[in-house]
């Protein structure tokens, strides 16, 4: 590269300002040796600025890009994804400074660091995120007018305009956001960093699994139910069913046999389930569903199914009744139910032997009975049960526990008594939305019950936990729990200032997350409800947002006019333009306030070979402009539009 | 642009050597029939621009160098008794002529600076209650000496207002010093001048230069230059219709002297310093140098 043209050095520390800022958030992710490898090529280049020095050759600032990737690839394994991405663009970012010699470059930069910017939101999306974006934008936007404006210093008018532009640009940035059709599916989504720690439910069970989820106030799914809902005591909604003990955790059994026929009785309900994306393709469905949407399938165990994994909110319509019959129960699937570890829990086992000469259903009894009068206490942190017998040390020595504990135990004990048992994982109970007449569902409800098969009345849902807190079951979570227990904060009835306080910027980060985090199409939908319109497609919708999109276009329109009303352009105007940005791409900028006759003596004097047809031009374009010549107007458009510099 | 403007421009430049610029602006502000202040420190060539001027214009030429006790009579001339007719006869003072050179103009007491002042608005000098006027046409070159010298009497705005234009000659460029230095004494140059220009090319001239275009686009920049200076909080006022109106002639006449028939903003750009420089008073400074008129250039868009 002969004779770079020198950058001025003012804009040059606005633009390093403005770019360091963008890429904080990323850089701050990184180890500090990193960043600052990242970073290097910046100040590098600040340096060649101040020494007046060309910048490196090609090869070297390609072979400092190879370099920075093999660091980002030995990091994160990879060159995309939410880390993987950003450091690569990171690392671009920097290594552009090295070949920024032009103003286009400058620009070019300005506009990377915008996107970098943006970048930000993968790291936190936190008022203070937003905050500290918006003010990085202002000062990329400054140095840009900076740049814009030609001489190059960065002056306060600059700042100003910048604040000025930004705040006008504020209304049709908000009318964006609550107006523009939000895409419900896929297309863009925030990557996710590796395996997550998802909760929810999960495919076995062990002693802490549930107690896990009680502190997890996602919500899991909703339910808007047509006609009248059922009893808060029968809200069961039935997830994997486990049937297979090794001790310590209750897990499922693959099966691929086909479901049993069943005769379902008692109350019908239908009702809508609104999956929220989790990891599997469990369709919650009330305790027993009997019609369920295409696609959908229950297995031997009558576990609901969706076709694939939910990836996305997804709406099924699901009928269910509250009692069924099995006709044809399959012999070795009972015998599997009674399956138990050899050896393990002998205190248990020989109290469930002690019952084994009663009818099916009076064993049943009995166990409840145990349950019920043997001191047991309901707790989320009950204490480490540590021997192998786990079994007999919660029934007879800590009599502490949370559902997984009392419904294994149970499931435990009427198999030893001779009963085919199983566990049954899932969701007890909903909470009541007044606001839009539905309920919802927690991971928080997350619960466990056991199932016992009597013979003549096929399988049959027995809840242990009702035996020891029925307030768990009838009044939900939070009364049935003992004043120690692990509890969200906001649960516990405080009234101390902070508390409050914490209460106050709780409720404000929750309307963040609600209103601008978690606006989504639903979301949108129920704003427009509101205003009114059904459905992104309905005409009143169309007719809004033609309607909006014509009132900003003509206020657009009439400021125009009102600003620049002299400034009609004719015919010579516009080729006289066009001139003047054929010249800028060569590298030829008219200076503010610059007459055109010098400015195309500077042109010609910049681009010798091309100076008769510049000096042709002007002549022209000053004759029509000017002169009031129509025939040298004629032959200006001509002229420009040969001119190719 | 006539050959024989061509021919005066070609002998004013080989006297006053390496200002080509500052010899068309005189030139045009003479063809604009405007009066023409020279400031600068003294020796730079002010007077011979003036005395030049004259001479090549073939204008009938009188010189008065101002100093602090001259009087207006110096100027305008007496009447005094005639014993031979008993009657007062006027004598004409230096002021009846074509091309008067007010040298040092800052130096002669107020009293004396109006009664030349009034002489260039109006056109004549009234002595005795009888009024005389002035030859056709009639033009003052004044020069001045920058204000922080001593012993000087700086021109009120008003009256620096009846000048058309003010310019600056600023020192010779190296090679022009060095011709000057190695070439004949500048005295003899100017005896030999030779008239280059009779009284009537001279009218054709002004006559050609008021056909000069002004196109709308050009009235709109030369408002938006006046409409910048009057908003400006660095002014302590803007531009007066009488300062525009001389700015359009002046550009007028440069654009003839660059031989067009219209107008474009390179012209009024090339004449804007001259013409506006005097007439701006930088807010708490006092005149405005001419950068100012520069940087206010570079901040009005050209329409």
């Amino acid at each position: 590269m002969k004779n770079p043209p020198v950058l001025p050095r003012g804009p040059l520390y606005g633009l390093v300002a403005a770019v360091i800022a963008s890429l904080l958030p990323a850089l701050i992710q990184l180890p500090v040796w990193h960043a600052a490898l990242i970073i290097l090529p910046v100040f590098w280049r600040l340096r060649l600025a101040a020494q007046r020095k060309a910048l490196p050759h090609w090869s070297l600032r390609f072979g400092y890009a190879c370099f920075l990737f093999v660091l980002v690839f030995v990091q994160y394994h990879s060159l995309v994804g939410r880390q993987g991405g950003v450091a690569v663009l990171t690392s671009l970012i920097a290594v552009k400074f090295l070949e920024t010699a032009t103003r286009r470059d400058a620009r070019v930069l300005s506009l990377l660091a915008c996107f970098a910017c943006s970048t930000g939101f993968l790291v936190s999306q936190s008022v203070a995120m937003l905050v500290y974006s918006i003010a990085v934008l202002a000062l990329i936007m400054t140095q840009l007018t900076a740049w814009h404006r030609g001489d190059g210093k960065l002056q306060a008018a600059d700042a100003r305009k910048t604040g000025r532009m930004l705040l006008e640009a504020l209304p049709v940035a908000l009318i964006l956001f609550v107006l523009f059709p939000r895409l419900n599916g896929p297309l863009w989504h925030m990557p996710d960093s590796g395996p997550s720690a998802h909760t929810g439910l999960s495919e076995d069970m062990t002693p802490g699994s549930m107690s896990d989820l009680t502190l997890d106030d996602t919500v899991a799914f909703r339910v808007d139910f047509e006609g009248k809902p059922p009893p808060r005591t029968s809200m069961y909604w039935r997830g994997p069913v486990l049937e297979y003990f090794d001790g310590l955790t209750w897990t499922q059994r693959p099966d691929p046999s086909p479901p049993p026929g069943i005769v379902p009785s008692g109350p019908r309900w239908r009702y809508t389930v609104t999956l929220e994306p989790n990891q599997h393709n469990w369709l919650m469905a009330l305790d027993l569903p009997v019609e369920l949407p295409d696609g959908a399938h229950v297995n031997n165990a009558m576990q609901a199914f969706t076709r694939g994994p939910i990836t996305q909110r997804q709406r099924f319509s699901v009928t269910s009744q509250s009692s069924w019959r099995v006709l044809d129960a399959n012999p070795r699937e009972l015998q599997a139910d009674l399956r138990l570890p050899a050896e393990i829990n002998p205190r248990a086992r020989q109290l469930a032997a002690s019952w084994s000469n009663l009818p099916p259903a009076q064993r049943v009894a009995a166990a409840m009975q145990f349950l019920r009068t043997g001191g047991f206490q309901y707790t989320l942190s009950p204490p480490l049960l540590e021997s192998r017998d786990k079994v007999d040390e919660l029934l007879f020595s800590s009599r502490a526990g949370f559902c997984e504990h009392y419904s294994g135990a149970f499931t435990f004990l009427m198999r030893a008594a001779g009963v085919p048992a199983r566990v049954v994982t899932g969701y007890l109970g909903a909470e009541y939305n007044r606001n839009g007449d539905y309920y919802i569902v927690r991971q928080a409800f997350a619960h466990a019950w056991s199932e016992v098969w009597l013979p003549g009345q096929g399988w049959q849902r027995i809840d242990p936990t009702s035996a020891i807190a029925p307030d768990r079951i009838s009044r939900g979570l939070a009364q049935s729990l003992r004043q120690t227990d692990r509890l969200p904060a906001l649960v516990r009835d405080d009234n101390t200032a902070i508390s409050q306080l914490r209460l106050r910027w709780d409720a404000a980060m929750h309307g963040w997350d609600k209103w601008v985090i978690g606006y989504d199409a639903r979301r949108q939908m129920q704003v427009l409800n509101q205003l009114g319109i059904e459905s992104l497609l309905s005409p009143q919708f169309v007719i809004w947002l033609l309607g909006a999109a014509l009132a900003m276009l003509l206020i657009y329109l009439l400021s125009l006019r009102g600003a620049t009303q002299r400034r009609v352009l004719d015919a010579q105007q516009k080729a006289w333009r066009l001139f003047v940005r054929r010249l800028a791409r060569a590298g030829v900028t008219p200076h503010a306030g610059e007459p055109p006759q010098r400015f195309a003596q500077r042109a010609a004097n910049a681009l010798p070979l091309h100076r008769a047809h510049i000096d042709r031009i002007a002549n022209l374009y000053l004759a029509a402009h000017y002169g009031q010549d129509a025939a040298a107007a004629q032959r200006l458009l001509q002229s420009v539009r040969g001119f190719r510099p | 642009m006539t050959p024989s403007f061509a021919a005066a421009i070609d002998q004013l430049n080989s006297i006053i050597l390496g200002k080509p610029r500052q010899i068309r602006l005189a030139l045009a502000c003479l063809l604009a029939q405007g009066h023409l202040l020279l400031e600068d420190l003294p020796g730079v060539g002010k007077t011979t621009l003036a005395h030049a001027l004259a001479g090549t214009l073939g204008l009938q030429f009188q010189r008065v160098q101002f100093t602090s006790d001259l009087l207006p009579a110096d100027l305008v001339g007496v009447s005094i008794y005639a014993r031979d007719s008993d009657t007062f006869r006027f004598h004409h003072g230096p002021v009846f002529s074509q091309v008067l050179l007010a040298d040092e103009i800052n130096r002669a007491p107020p009293k004396t600076q109006s009664a030349l002042l009034e002489a260039m608005e109006e056109y004549q000098v009234t002595v005795d209650g009888k009024t005389h006027p002035l030859p056709e046409p009639f033009f003052v070159i004044a020069t001045q000496n920058p204000q922080y010298q001593i012993g000087t009497f700086p021109l009120p705005e008003s009256q620096l207002d009846r000048f058309l234009m003010r310019l600056e000659l600023g020192y010779p460029s190296v090679q022009a010093e060095r011709a000057l230095l190695a070439g004949e004494d500048r005295r003899d140059t100017l005896a030999h001048l030779k008239p280059c220009l009779t009284a009537a090319e001279m009218q054709q001239a002004q006559q050609a230069i008021k056909q000069v275009k002004l196109a709308p686009a050009l009235l709109d920049y030369i408002q938006a230059l006046a409409a910048a200076t009057r908003s400006s909080e660095r002014f302590s006022y803007g531009l007066s219709p009488r300062a525009l109106l001389g700015l359009v002639s002046v550009t007028r006449a440069w654009a003839w002297l660059e031989n067009r028939d219209f107008a474009i903003p390179d012209d009024v750009q090339a004449v804007f310093p001259g013409v506006a420089g005097h007439r701006l008073q930088l807010r708490g400074r006092g005149q405005a140098d001419p950068r100012v008129a520069q940087e206010l250039l570079a901040s009005v868009a050209i329409p």
